[in-house]
């Protein structure tokens, strides 16, 4: 290794730094080609689909990369790639299936990731760019230090370092190192001592020569040429200064990439950088999305962006702690929260407004970042002042921040605002009230509370009550319209006879099997015989039936003899047919005349119980079984191939309470029936 | 919601949850982790052993504030309660709970 090898080193490194710049640039082209698709994107939405048909799979993926929440995630790959799957349908068939909201929405939120993989890709580039351009910088100051015969210090050692070259290479370039060093100090000395010695004999020369000079200008001389006889120090000249900067060099490490660039560097882009924590700081990793307000243009000369984020963040953090939170101990998931917030004005905005609030110190931690990460001071104070317009929340808001931080984000309060204006169109319902008792009501989609209300509205029942039930949120509305076909199948007038008492009926799945159960428990008296009180027999033995198997340690509702398959057949096709789908399912499988005809009850009369026992009940023995839910699971078994011999028994035991013997004698009937197959 | 699976919650059952509850509901509980965690805890405490299904059929359970499903719940025996809610939570709703 000599001089001229590590020069060549060096110039080849060089070199190779303009194919990376080269290389980044491409991807920044990459990068405004997306940020042209957006601009034709949010002017014309077919361009957009269009795109998504073209992007490659892989790079839906890059993007969705950013997003850190798995569940969000998955959520928005599934997304993306059903609408592209939906667009290629459409495209080969010629068709124009039309997006859904959600879809619609998915696709809205994959712009907002195009745009910060713009923001992050950018600002990546920057950051690799100015550290390149720094690398560069530093070994050209090492290539000129070496051309110049002028002393590497540490920071042009920790430059070689960075060579791309074998280790065994490196080891070899810093022992050469040493020895230039040791060469260069020894060059100087050598030269400082000749250099000296001269001025010395140079300067005696001229004493001699000014003597008998008046001594006013002897004065001046002695000021400006001479060794000064109180200090012994030696006049320099700007030469001399460069030489001794030279031996001087290990204390001051003048940095010549500085004086090349000619400017001074920004102090927090040398902090950036010389503690090489711009990627590996999960806080400063995750920052790209920090947008400066005065929206300066990104260039070459990055610091300014370092800078900005580094000063967001600090002053995020800064924030933090006037409200007593220490980010640094906040968990990954609360950090994660705070990072990927797209605008810390917002954030700071939502301290400013929480500082000094009373009731601060009751809200959790986990809930203070996310309304601090999903809102801005405008909204939390617009939520509290239209709850605050219908209900003194001073005393429920911690409660209501630490349940529903949702409620205080810009999405909470718009959905806020359209479920106040559909619970208003209700005169009946009080905003106070909802507030107070359910106000998990204002969290919900306002479409589906919509949705809700106009199932529920057309009962006799008080609306604001079923509303204020907590269930309301989990009820669905096709489980309330097919339990009132249920019940009408079974002669049960559900729209005059439920009540605010009874309501809660019609939201249980199970209904169907319940009934079944009763009826085959003998109470079909008891529920029929008096018209008007049918739900509240129904509520009174669903209630009594569970603590009956509580105290007897029995199981309710479910099927004793359970078959998987046929299990999840009847689950999933359970539908209570009425008299004429029963008619025909009679039709078509002859043998079912020998049941209707052998095993119903043999009882003419006139009274409604009666008709209705004739119209729901077997009789097997002595033991009833629900006629409905016979016809009902043998149809599904049916529908889905499974042989009447095989599917009549299953159908006429299903969900019964059977002794063995009960059960044994069910079988019997049903050998009789089916002719002994 | 991955916090669930700290719960006992497992991965297959964290799907399933996610394909059963509407996403707003989702999103309400991972608002409302805090909450969430309380009840979850507190239904633990009074012996609980099927969360998944509670989290699935009675979402709405886990948005309530601690106390008053505490209150709610004291009404009735415990064992009755873990009784029910064991054997389906949705039955739960006929005590308009």
């Amino acid at each position: 290794m000599n001089k001229e090898i590590l020069i060549d080193a060096l110039k080849g490194e060089l070199n190779l730094d303009k194919d990376k710049e080269k290389l980044q640039k491409d991807n920044l082209l990459n990068i405004a080609e997306l940020k042209d698709i957006l601009d034709k994107w949010e002017k014309d939405d077919d361009y957009g689909q269009m795109f998504i048909l073209d992007v490659k799979d892989d790079d839906i993926l890059e993007i969705i990369s950013l997003i850190e929440d798995d569940e969000d995630k998955n959520k928005i790959k599934a997304g993306i790639f059903y609408i592209k799957k939906l667009l290629e349908i459409n495209t080969m068939n010629g068709v124009t299936i039309p997006l859904s909201d959600e879809q619609i929405s998915i696709l809205r939120e994959f712009i907002e990731l195009i745009k910060r993989y713009i923001n992050i890709s950018e600002y990546k580039f920057g950051v690799i760019s100015a550290k390149n351009k720094k690398a560069k910088n530093k070994l050209k100051g090492v290539l000129e230090k070496l051309n110049s015969d002028l002393y590497l210090n540490e920071d042009d050692i920790d430059s070689l370092r960075g060579l791309n070259v074998s280790l065994t290479y490196l080891d070899k370039i810093i022992t050469f190192v040493n020895e230039y060093n040791l060469m260069i100090y020894s060059n100087n000395e050598k030269k400082e001592e000749t250099k000296v010695r001269t001025i010395a004999e140079q300067t005696e020369n001229d004493t001699r020569k000014v003597t008998g000079i008046s001594a006013d200008k002897d004065k001046i001389f002695v000021n400006n040429l001479l060794i000064d006889e109180k200090t012994d120090e030696v006049p320099l000249t700007d030469e001399k200064l460069k030489d001794l900067e030279a031996l001087n060099d290990v204390k001051e490490k003048p940095d010549i990439t500085e004086k090349e660039d000619g400017q001074e560097k920004p102090k927090e882009e040398e902090k950036i950088d010389e503690e090489n924590k711009i990627v590996f700081d999960p806080f400063m990793a995750q920052s790209f999305d920090y947008e400066p307000k005065n929206g300066k243009k990104k260039d070459d000369n990055i610091g300014f962006t370092s800078n900005t984020v580094v000063d967001g963040i600090t002053l995020i953090k800064s924030k933090l702690k006037e409200i007593g939170i220490n980010y640094d101990e906040l968990s990954s998931y609360n950090k994660g929260k705070i990072l990927r917030n797209n605008d810390n004005e917002d954030i700071i905005g939502v301290i400013e407004y929480l500082k000094g609030k009373d009731y601060l110190s009751g809200v959790n931690i986990d809930t203070l970042c996310t309304v601090l990460t999903e809102n801005n001071s405008k909204t939390i104070e617009a939520v509290i002042n239209l709850l605050n317009k219908y209900y003194n929340i001073k005393d429920v808001l911690v409660s209501l921040i630490n349940r529903f931080p949702g409620l205080f984000t810009k999405k909470g309060y718009s959905n806020l605002i359209k479920v106040i204006d559909i619970l208003k169109k209700n005169e009946s319902i009080k905003i106070d009230v909802i507030i107070k008792e359910n106000p998990a009501l204002f969290v919900i989609d306002s479409e589906r509370l919509k949705g809700l209300i106009e199932v529920i509205e057309p009962f006799k029942v008080n609306l604001e009550k079923i509303l204020t039930s907590s269930w309301i949120l989990v009820a669905d509305e096709n489980d309330i319209l097919k339990n009132i076909g249920v019940l009408s199948s079974y002669g049960i007038d559900a729209k005059n006879n439920i009540d605010d008492e009874t309501f809660m009926v019609l939201i249980n799945p199970n209904l169907p099997f319940m009934i079944d159960q009763f009826i085959e428990m003998g109470m079909t008296g008891y529920i029929f015989g008096e018209e008007n009180q049918n739900l509240r027999k129904i509520k009174s033995l669903i209630i009594k039936r569970l603590f009956y198997a509580y105290k007897n340690n029995l199981n309710i509702w479910k099927n004793q003899k359970e078959n998987v398959k046929y299990e999840n057949i009847i689950r999933a096709n359970y539908i209570i047919l009425n008299d004429d789908e029963i008619k025909a399912l009679i039709s078509k499988y002859e043998k079912l005349e020998l049941l209707e005809e052998g095993y119903r009850l043999a009882l003419y009369s006139d009274t409604d119980v009666a008709k209705i026992k004739r119209r729901c009940e077997f009789v097997f023995g002595n033991k009833v079984i629900s006629r409905l839910k016979v016809y009902s699971v043998l149809s599904c078994l049916l529908e889905a191939g499974i042989s009447l011999n095989d599917a009549l028994l299953y159908a006429i035991t299903y969900n019964s309470i059977l002794e063995d013997y009960e059960y044994e004698k069910v079988s019997a009937f049903v050998l009789n029936i089916l002719g002994g197959e | 919601m991955e916090f669930l699976q700290e719960y006992g919650i497992s991965k297959e059952q964290l799907e399933l949850l996610k394909s059963g509850l509407s996403f707003d509901m989702q999103k309400n509980l991972g608002h409302a982790k805090d909450n969430v965690e309380k009840i979850i805890t507190y239904f633990k405490e009074i012996g609980i052993d099927d969360l998944f299904n509670l989290i699935l059929y009675r979402s709405d359970l886990l948005l309530l504030d601690e106390s008053i499903i505490k209150e709610k719940l004291s009404k009735y025996d415990r064992g009755f309660i873990k009784f029910v809610i064991n054997e389906d939570v949705q039955n739960l709703i006929i005590f308009d709970i």
